[in-house]
This record gives structure tokens, sequence and C-alpha cells, in this order.
């Protein structure tokens, strides 16, 4: 994906603001200017129209021409103007009059074009006095009408040009802004770069981020500072947890391997009778069945961790809880335990019904190897208030330690490894467990009262009415 | 020589045990945490202990921590599943000895345990040396002058133990504790017999004994210079 510059974006902004706000401000002056300008060149106009009535005011009769000389009046050279009667010919005119300067509407200001060039035209009414020697000391009145123009660009000329200095101003503050404004703006995003460059240092196996003194100081960035932290924290633990699981393994695998090694060389020593290689050798054998087991059961947890759910199908639990004991009864016999089972049938779960078996054994498995001769296990199913299926595992054994009880989940996790041994424990069963039981949507939890026993309980979603009529 | 194995997984102890048993004739103890480990190191005198890393209760480098800060300069073997160069070089830093990776070879821990003993006691050579007697500790065979003296296990065990401390004067318990495992008080009758059946192997030809018996105070190598 295009990245955008924030830089070049605000600064971006910044200038098109600027501009608008200087054409704002010029359209606004030129607007009071203009207006002021054209008011006093109005009254200018009235003025000169004025002078020109002076000079023409004294007539011998009313239709005698006016005969006028600019220079003798001090009028601008560009200006132009006729004097016509009330009949409406023409009395005089100035020497370069467009024949166009004629009285036309109402008396007054307008604004004309003659020959290209804008004229500001005054057309007013004034009394000519004829004859006063003649007429007494009055005369004889008779009103004449004066067109006066003169040409309007000197006043657009006086307008525009204070303002040209005010925008040539404007656009170099406005340069100078957006320089500094760029500036300053690089200067607040170093934070960032610092950041990027914490960031980028994250790396395993130590995955540590410390944010920057200087993000921490900014309100705006410090939410992305310790989100980040927050989220490499998480990501350090789950490493650790897998790092230490990766440890525990090796450990395991390598001490199990260990132990068949040592075995047959503590058997090769030394010369030995018949009976005691035979011996030997048993226990070897025994020792390499724990591999496999170990094996075995690393495998089954990479499986059921891998986050997939195996084939779900709705089961009946009460018939794979007794079909799991029949399957364990000779291991509780031979240790004179009692199964007993209070399973109702119609319990259905949606789960996998190879993980579902592993789970079950491994909960009574664990009851039995914990649980003293002649005790009792017992298994039973419940269904909840809220239509949840339970199934409890309940031993009257040793039971487990307050300090052991948060960590039995874990993996390789043995309270007693030298009485695990004996039991053929790998430290894995409970976090099997529980993995299955939280990949079937439910949860697992283990009470227990040291010298009294210990219950283990996997409580299951409920399997919808509609479901649980489908044949299994 | 009385070795302590520090080890959580019973099957691979016994082996340890018997191996350091049957090879080299060493008493052995065995420890399955580390609590237990340093309790043990408290109430006995070992010459080796052989420490697994991963243990409950205290970790291996907890009781390499412990004791080394008690003073105790008993020579440690730790077994580890890790081979990180990092973490071996902080666990020698710690105090350990010598290490040795698992899967290991039973001969070659029996070996190292030799040379740390070895080593603990001063010597570098496998050959000790005392007048006209010589005793190869790897062979576990002692000749006196050109002759092969010919001892019983536990006979080759108390000359070997005195061998390592020539002309000082090891007491009866301390000959007990080091030759034999915890049930060593079982033992104090016998020593005797076996220190009576050592001398008499070893003839010096005349009045003089090579086993010297100090009574009240123990035993002795002693040669004709030295007791001049």
């Amino acid at each position: 994906m295009k990245s955008r510059s924030l830089t070049r974006q605000v600064v971006g902004i910044v200038f098109v603001a600027q501009v608008l706000c200087a054409l704002l401000l010029a359209t606004t002056a030129i607007f009071d200017e203009a207006h002021t300008h054209l008011r006093a060149f109005d009254v200018r106009l009235q003025g000169r129209s004025d002078s020109l009535l002076g000079a023409i005011q004294d007539a011998k009769d009313a239709n005698s021409s006016v005969e006028v000389d600019p220079d003798e009046l001090r009028l601008p050279k560009e200006d132009v103007f006729a004097v016509y009667n009330f009949g409406g010919s023409m009395l005089g005119s100035s020497a370069r009059a467009p024949s166009e300067l004629t009285v036309r509407g109402a008396n007054g200001f307008r604004s004309v074009r003659f020959r290209g060039v804008r004229y500001r035209v005054l057309q007013r009414e004034a009394l000519r006095i004829i004859d006063r020697s003649k007429f007494g000391r009055a005369g004889l009145q008779r009103p004449v009408t004066i067109v006066y123009a003169s040409p309007q660009r000197h006043v657009w000329h006086e307008i525009f040009e204070p303002l040209k200095l005010a925008l040539i101003s404007i656009f170099v503050a406005a340069a100078l802004t957006m320089g500094s404004v760029s500036f300053f703006l690089r200067r607040a995003l170093r934070p960032l770069s610092d950041l990027e460059t914490a960031a980028g240092n994250i790396s395993p196996p130590l995955l540590n981020f410390d944010p920057p003194a200087s993000v921490l100081k900014i309100r705006e960035l410090r939410p992305l500072a310790d989100v980040l932290s927050e989220a490499v924290r998480g990501l350090r633990e789950a490493f650790e947890n897998e790092q230490r699981f990766v440890g525990n393994a090796a450990h395991e695998l390598k001490t199990a391997i260990a132990v068949v090694r040592s075995s047959l060389q503590v058997l090769m020593l030394k010369r030995r009778t018949p009976d005691e290689y035979a011996a030997g050798l048993e226990r070897a054998f025994q020792d390499n069945l724990r591999v496999e087991a170990l094996v075995a059961q690393m495998l089954l947890l990479a499986r059921v961790e891998d986050g997939s759910v195996g084939d779900v199908v709705p089961l009946d639990l009460s018939a794979a809880v007794r079909n799991v004991l029949a399957q364990l009864r000779p291991i509780a016999e031979e240790q004179q335990i009692v199964l007993k089972c209070d399973c109702p049938p119609g319990m259905m779960v949606r789960i996998s019904p190879e993980r579902a078996d592993v789970l079950i054994s491994n909960l009574v498995l664990n009851a039995i190897q914990h649980s003293q001769r002649g005790a009792q296990v017992e298994i039973g199913i419940t269904r909840n208030h809220n239509r949840e299926i339970a199934l409890a595992v309940n031993d009257s054994g040793s039971g487990i330690g307050s300090e052991a009880l948060p960590h039995i989940f874990e993996r390789f996790y043995r309270e007693d490894r030298s009485r695990s041994r004996n039991t053929g424990g790998t430290g894995l069963g409970l976090a099997i467990c529980k993995s299955i039981a939280d990949g079937a949507g439910g949860s697992i939890k283990v009470t227990s009262a040291p010298g009294e026993g210990t219950k283990a309980t996997v409580v299951f979603g409920a399997v919808e009415p509609h479901r649980q009529l489908l044949p299994l | 020589m009385r070795i302590l194995v520090v080890e959580d997984e019973i099957r691979l102890a016994e082996n340890i045990a018997s191996g350091l048993r049957e090879g080299p004739g060493y008493a052995v103890d065995v420890a399955g945490n580390g609590e237990d480990a340093v309790h043990q190191c408290e109430t006995a005198e070992y010459d080796l202990i052989v420490l697994d890393l991963m243990i409950p209760k205290l970790s291996g480098e907890e009781v390499v921590r412990h004791l080394r800060i008690r003073r105790k300069s008993t020579p440690i073997l730790v077994l580890t599943a890790m081979s990180g160069a990092g973490k071996t070089i902080d666990l020698l830093n710690a105090g350990a000895d010598d290490y040795m990776t698992k899967p290991f070879d039973l001969g070659e821990l029996i070996a190292r345990s030799r040379a740390l003993i070895r080593r603990s006691r001063g010597t570098a050579e496998p050959i000790l040396r005392f007048g006209d007697l010589v005793v190869h500790t790897t062979e576990q065979t002692v000749r006196q002058g050109d002759d092969k003296v010919d001892l019983s296990p536990t006979e080759y065990r108390i000359l070997e133990y005195l061998m390592y401390r020539p002309r000082v004067i090891v007491s009866k318990r301390e000959l007990l504790e080091h030759l034999y495992d915890f049930t060593w008080e079982h033992h104090s009758n016998v020593i005797e017999v076996h220190v009576s059946n050592l001398r008499k192997k070893l003839r010096t030809g005349s009045e003089w004994e090579i086993v010297k018996t100090l009574r009240g105070r123990g035993y002795r190598l002693a040669n004709q210079t030295s007791e001049r």
C-alpha cells in the first residue's frame, strides 16, 4: 500500500488554509478600497463638473456655444465633457469628447466604456445665466445638462497598488510558516522514530520492549507505547512458556533415554550371572517402555494442543465412560480398587470419541494410581441447571497439596516425581485432559484435600435438544 | 570414597549409584530433591556430588550456590539435559566443577568422578605412591616394590583413602564415613578387621608397620623416615 507523508499533508493543509485566508482578506480589502476610492472619485468628479459649470455659467444668449479652455480650468487632460441645452442640442464639448457622450436616462453617476476605456460619467442639470446686463442682476436663467466623464483606471491603480504589497507579504509569511511547520512537525515526530527503533529491537528470545522516554512524554503516543508493551509482554510470556515446555520436554526425554542407556551400561560393567542378565534386561525393557509412553504422550499433547478438535460428533458420554471403565477394570482389580459408575443414559456431549476416551481414562487412571488398596473410585455424570453435562471422578486417595494444586495442569508438572515414576506418570496427563476439555468447549476443574481425596470435574457445554435426537 | 547422587528420576539414580559402587567401589547415597541434598551434605562429608540440574524443591543451581556459600569445597559434577553454553558457563561460575549432558555415558561419568576426586585430593596423576607402595587408582591395583598385592575391595578402598592423605591421622569415623554410605555405623566393628588384614598383606619385613593404628585417634600411613 502506498504510504502518505503526514508532514507533507499537514504542510499542505497549512498552505491551503493560508492561501484561502489571504484570498479572503484580499477580496474584502478590494471591496472596501474600491468602495472608498470610487466614492472619492465621484466627489472629485462632482467638483470638476462644478468648476466646469462656473466656467460656462455666463452666456450671451440661451443657445450660445460653450467654449472652455481645460488648462485654464485645471481639469485633468484625459477628462472629457459635453454641455447640452434643454432641447438636447450640444452647446459645446471638450476637445477629445467622444460622440457617445450624450444625455441619457436619469441624472447621476454611471460607468460607461468609450473606445475601450472605462469612464465614470456624471450627468447633471445646471442653470446658465443669460446676459446679466440685459436682464438685470439676476439675468435670464436657462437650464443646461452637463455630461462629465473621467477614465476610471487611475482609481483601480490606486486600489491595487497597496494591495500588491500586502499580497506579497502574505505569501512570504505563508512560505515561512510552511517551513517552520515542517521543521517543528519533524521534531515533534522524532519520538516516532525512537519508537520505531525500540520496536525494531523486539526479537526473540529476549522479547523486550522499553518504550523510549520521549514517547511516554507525549500524550498522543503513550497509548500506542502502552499497547505495544502489553502485546510484547503477552508474547514474551507465551514464548517463555513454550521455551520452558521445550526445555522440560528435552529434559524428560533425555533423562528417559539416559535411564535406558545407564541400565544397559550397569549390566555391562562386569561379567554377571545369567539370572542377573535376565533381571537387568527386564529392567532395561521397562525403562524403554517408559520412553515409549513419554513419546506417545508428548505426541498426543501436540495433537490435542494444535487447535484442532478432532472428529466432533454427538457422543453418549455414559456409554463412553462404561467402555473406558471396562478396559481399566483389570488394572483397578490388580490394586483391589472398586470402580463405581453412576452414569444415566442420554447424556450427550459434542466431542471426538477418541479424545473423550483419552480424557476419561486419564482421569480414572489418575484416581486409581492415587488411591489406597481396597479404596473406591466414583465416576458420575450429571446435568446441571444450565443443561450442561458434568463428568466427575472422585477418589479418596492421598490428595494434592495446596501449593501443588495451581500447577497440576502445567505440562510436565509432577507433585512427587519419585512417586509418579512408580505409577508411570509423565506429568502430561492432566495437561492433555485440560487441552481436550478446552478444545471441546468445556472446562476442567480439580479440587482436593490432602489425605481426603481428589475430585476432578469436566463440564461440557449442553448439546441442543434437536441434536440430541440424532442417532449415534 | 563417598558420593552423593542427587537425581529425582529413581531409575537413573539407581543406575548411577550401581555404576559408582560396582566400578570404582565408592559408597553412594542418593537424594531425590534439592532440599534433601543440602540436608545430607550438612550431615555427612562427601568426596563428590553428582547433581542433576532439574530437581524438585531446590534446583541444582541453587544447591551448588548453597553449598559454595557454606564453604563446602566438595567437587560437584552436574548432569544437565541442556547443552547451551550460557547455562554451562553460569553453572561453572556458580561453583560446579564439571558437567555432563544427558544422555551420558556411565563409563565416562565414572572416569570423570575419579578425576574430580583425585584433583580435589591434590593429585593429577591416577597413580598414588608412598614409599615402595604404588596404587593404580583406575585399574585398582596395588604393588609393593616389584610384588603385586592382592587386596579385597574394602581393603583397597581403605588403602586408597589413606594414600590420598599420607602421614595424616585419619579417624575411624572419617574412614567409615568416606567408605560406606549412610549405613556406615553398622560397619564400625568390621573396619578394624579390614585394617588388620590390610596391614598383614602389606609386609614390611620388619617390626615397623605401614598402616599404623593410633589408639583412640585413628589410622595413619607411615614409613620409616617419617617415624624418625
